[in-house]
């Protein structure tokens, strides 16, 4: 049973770091592994088995016990490891790696097959190094409590023994005879001193005549000769402690239990301050196990709520230089104390973000093991090559990164990198390398994913695309590389010949690409012919603040990512020379030659402004890709950092926003989502929009472009979609229950009639009469009038991000047509298709 | 007894269960946000929350053309993703009302209110139209 909830956590996180470092180790290259490495390697398992023998954890403390043993051989009897042992410890610690993560249950899991696994490697062990040296029944060392008169139990010592106790430890009496042979074979004091200390803590080191002594004098040779005692205490069992120290089990005594609870009851009497000074103790063996590292464990959900909190200070500060702004002169001091809380802020905000930085690193260094793997299953000769490992990202972003790094490594060893033999006969190094690299540029983090396989097949790309209809051959044939690149995105596409272990299931890039944008990265790739691809992800530092740019129109506040912004310019009613210029209702600005098209922002929500007021408008230059367009607004009010807020449901189909922000006045403001304005105003072209290459626009950390949608159809075969967020209830009824009231139909709800329509009767669709049993009743939400929406057949809920072709498709009361599972799929526009139903129903906003 | 809170919106007296309320904001600051379905009156800021706040009379189908004054912010359902508050009119007094004096609400309404209508109260003045917040949305 588990014996202390509060350390149990602790533990957890510990061992995975063990289990991490373990693996690193193990993963060096064989012939490299020291002997010192290996002794790490023990360690590592043995902190393990020992915290976990504490926790009462029996089957972490059998594997790990079994790792132990043949690690012990190695380390101690110096039997040669070949590869199937690495590959056996590396399986039975990720077994162990299962357990430890499933720390309250690892006492269910079957682990008799690896144990079994472990002894044999042992039994293997055994007779290669033979009887003779293999010490058949360890020495048990004597409990003779007379030993223990040497020392001076002094208060503090007691105290100290006590707190040790009760983690766990167990108390050791050494007589150590440092003779000269002694010392020659252990390898002189200062290895006697890490060994000892790596496995025990001292609390007393005397010399015969009982004077204390300290390591220092040991190692420079004072005592060299004599013989000293120490009273030490360790989490090892007896047995084991004597092996780790090498030293004969007639010199190590165990201070049994009761003798320590005898004297206790001494101590109690002359110190009442007894728990004050256990506490005190616990903390300093806390701070001497940590000794070195200046750093602290802490709760990621902590850190989270501080990093939101400094989020809404720094947003509090915003409004308080707002506010103040006209009080600064009547005030005497405000300026400073303002400037000095506004720097203050700043950095807290500052220092809050670097707590939540990692290295690179800890993210990379997962990925020999899956080079390694692959490299078996592929029987492909590979190579990892890591570098800037120490570049740092937020802890959120490097989480985020895990799957999509692990996937694009995998893509690069099994499509990327050729097998040896083609290699060897192309001339390239049998050996595949995959290099994964991380750098700063600027505020963001670029990683790249590079590899010196063949390069990008685009003959084959094309070849796919076409067998699975995802273009046609005329498309394919004017696509330039960059473009056939952009096919990779695409759902559902896959390059591999045969799903295989290990990649190809058809869903990659696609995936990958979705995560990044989740993230506000981006990713780019790059490839050449025979000598390899490089795939580039470009990844904020942070989340959730985001610099930005607010403007207005309308008097309507918006506020742009700054990252989208690429310049302002101002137009001058007065200047002549560079107007705005029409075509068709579409505008344009010849910026520096080259044609900018530019949309008017109140455009969006109030089109088709006749006569336009000529007055000073301002082109925000914003770039999506490769493409650039402008924004035109009538004031830019200025730069600000903003706080992300998740879109409320209801604002997402308006297609306009990714988020929303508190403003420095306390105002909410819509945050624009450039990238749903371009495909709005049809700025980019059908092919851009399935495969936006290039996605740098910062996104909320909520924002998915991905919607529920119910597909269902009316008494015509096209198939209608209507956003889940939009429904209150299905229900089934017979086709009995629709009453027919002069050209309107109801239902009864309840008690009540409820008007129904089949919104084939309203938009411009097929519609056919209607012969079959049973109707379906989409009741909607959120609607200004009460009305069922008729169905003949609900077909099935998706999760997908609508592609929206609204230029071919104007039909009132939709927002457009999309493409998913190649089928046509029309998005009805609930607000709109009520307003068809209803005329003179309210409209607001 | 049931705890309501009364509310004036239009000509009629309206009522919610102050259990579902979180809070009552007087003239709270507006942001319209442009393209939001129709019952949306904006958004506004909450002590850093953002909370959509829904036009109750449009989202009943009666609008009017009366100021409205007052936010009652709901407490979120388990479920929903955002914080709602209903614009009203005025919103009035907190009342006991006996279960003896609810009666369901009848056909006759429906046309108007669809199924948003939990209860109709008998108060001594004027009926009270109490509203049930799980249909709401």
């Amino acid at each position: 049973m588990l014996k202390n909830e509060d350390f149990i956590q602790e533990f957890v996180e510990e061992a995975r770091e063990h289990l991490e470092n373990f693996e690193r180790i193990l993963l060096s290259d064989l012939a490299d592994i020291s002997a010192a490495q290996i002794n790490d390697a023990f360690r590592a398992v043995h902190s393990i088995k020992g915290t976990a023998g504490f926790f009462g954890l029996a089957k972490i403390v059998e594997i790990a016990h079994a790792m132990e043993t043949i690690l012990d051989f190695v380390n101690r009897k110096k039997v040669a490891f070949s590869d199937a042992e690495i590959d056996l410890l590396l399986e039975a610690r990720d077994r162990l790696n299962v357990l430890v993560n499933d720390v309250k249950r690892s006492d269910t899991y079957p682990i008799d097959d690896i144990l079994a696994k472990l002894q044999l490697a042992e039994a293997d062990f055994v007779n290669q190094v033979g009887q003779k040296d293999y010490p058949v029944a360890i020495e048990l060392p004597q409990d003779t409590s007379q030993f223990f008169a040497v020392f001076d139990f002094d208060q503090d010592t007691q105290a100290k023994i006590a707190a040790f106790r009760k983690t766990g430890y167990h108390i050791y009496g050494i007589e150590m005879a440092l003779t000269d042979q002694y010392l020659s074979s252990s390898g002189g004091i200062a290895a006697i001193a890490d060994n000892l200390t790596s496995v025990a803590k001292v609390v007393v080191m005397i010399s015969q005549a009982g004077e204390p002594l300290n390591w220092d004098d040991l190692k420079a040779g004072k005592y060299n000769n004599d013989s000293i005692l120490i009273l030490a205490a360790s989490i090892l069992e007896a047995s084991l402690f004597i092996q780790v120290i090498g030293l004969p089990a007639n010199c190590v005594n165990v201070l049994a239990e009761d003798w320590q609870s005898a004297s206790a009851a001494q101590a109690n009497v002359a110190g009442s301050d007894r728990e004050a000074q256990d506490a005190m103790l616990m903390e300093r063996c806390q701070t001497d196990t940590y000794e070195g590292a200046e750093s602290l464990r802490v709760n990621i959900k902590l850190l989270d709520d501080l990093m939101n909190m400094a989020s809404e200070l720094v947003l509090g500060r915003n409004r308080l230089l707002t506010l103040l702004e006209p009080e600064k002169k009547k005030i005497t001091g405000l300026p400073q104390v303002l400037q000095n809380v506004d720097r203050l802020t700043s950095s807290i905000q500052e220092k809050i973000m670097l707590t939540r930085m990692q290295p690179v690193g800890t993210l990379f260094n997962r990925y020999p093991r899956l080079i390694r793997d692959l490299s078996k299953k592929l029987n492909k000769k590979l190579e990892l090559k890591i570098e800037g490992g120490d570049v740092e990202l937020d802890k959120s972003i490097l989480e985020g990164l895990s799957d999509p790094l692990v996937h694009l490594v995998r893509n690069a060893a099994d499509h990327g990198i050729e097998s040896a033999a083609l290699r060897k006969q192309k001339g390239k190094n049998e050996i595949g390398t995959i290099t994964l690299k991380a750098s700063y540029e600027g505020s963001v983090v670029n990683i790249e994913i590079g590899d010196d396989g063949s390069g990008i097949d685009f003959s084959r790309i094309s070849k796919i695309a076409l067998e699975k209809k995802l273009y046609t051959e005329n498309e394919l044939s004017s696509f330039t590389e960059k473009e056939l690149v952009k096919v990779l995105f695409n759902p559902g596409f896959s390059t591999a010949d045969r799903l295989s272990e290990v990649s190809g299931r058809g869903v990659g890039m696609d995936v990958v690409r979705t995560n990044l944008d989740k993230m506000g990265g981006s990713i780019e790739i790059t490839s050449k012919s025979g000598c390899g691809t490089n795939v580039k992800l470009t990844m904020p530092l942070t989340v959730s603040i985001i610099q930005s740019l607010v403007v207005s129109s309308n008097k309507i506040k918006m506020v742009i990512p700054q990252a989208d912004v690429q310049e302002t310019i101002k137009l001058k009613k007065a200047s002549r020379d560079q107007p705005i210029e029409a075509i068709n209702g579409k505008y344009f600005y010849r910026l520096r030659n080259e044609l900018l098209p530019v949309i008017y922002l109140s455009d969006l929500w109030n089109p088709d402004q006749v006569g336009r007021v000529a007055q000073d408008h301002k082109i925000v230059v914003l770039k999506l890709g490769q493409i650039r367009f402008g924004l035109l607004v009538e004031v830019l009010i200025g730069n600000e950092e903003t706080l992300i807020k998740p879109l409320p449901v209801i604002l997402k189909e308006c297609g306009i926003y990714s988020g929303l922000t508190i403003m420095g006045d306390g105002k909410v403001a819509p945050i624009l989502d450039i990238a749903g304005i371009a495909r709005k105003m049809a700025i980019i072209s059908d092919a851009e929009q399935q495969t936006p290459l290039h996605h740098p626009e910062q996104k909320a950390m909520a924002h998915d472009d991905r919607e529920d949608f119910i597909l269902f159809r009316g008494s015509g075969a096209e198939i209608l979609a209507l956003n889940i967020a939009r429904i209150k209830r299905i229900d089934k009824i017979k086709k009995t229950e629709i009453e027919r009231v002069g050209d309107r139909y109801y239902i009864h709800r309840g008690n009540q009639p409820l008007r129904v329509i089949r919104p084939e009767d309203y938009l411009a669709i097929n519609r056919n009469p209607y012969d079959g049993g049973d109707y379906y009743v989409i009741t909607p939400k959120l609607t200004s009038l009460p009305i069922g929406i008729l169905a003949t057949e609900i077909i099935e809920n998706v999760n997908f991000a609508p592609v929206l072709d609204s230029r071919q498709f104007k039909i009132k009361g939709m927002f457009g047509a999309a493409v998913f599972d190649e089928k046509m799929i029309l998005i009805i526009n609930l607000d709109a298709l009520l307003e068809t139903v209803e005329p003179d129903s309210p409209r607001g906003v | 007894m049931l705890k309501i809170l009364c509310f004036k919106s239009g000509n009629n007296l309206y009522g919610i269960e102050t259990r579902y309320v979180k809070e009552i904001n007087r003239h709270p600051e507006i942001t319209a946000i442009p393209l939001a379905p129709p019952m949306v009156a904006g958004m506004m800021n909450l002590r850093g929350q953002v909370v959509s706040l829904l036009d109750f009379e449009k989202l009943l189908g009666c609008p009017t053309e009366q100021p409205k004054k007052h936010s009652i912010v709901l407490k979120k359902e388990p479920g929903e993703a955002d914080v709602m508050a209903l614009l009203v009119e005025q919103a009035a007094d907190v009342i006991d009302v006996a279960e003896a004096l609810c009666e369901r609400p009848m056909p006759y309404l429906e046309n108007e209110y669809g199924t948003i209508i939990k209860f109709i109260a008998k108060l001594e003045q004027e009926l009270l139209i109490i509203i049930d917040r799980e249909k709401l949305f």
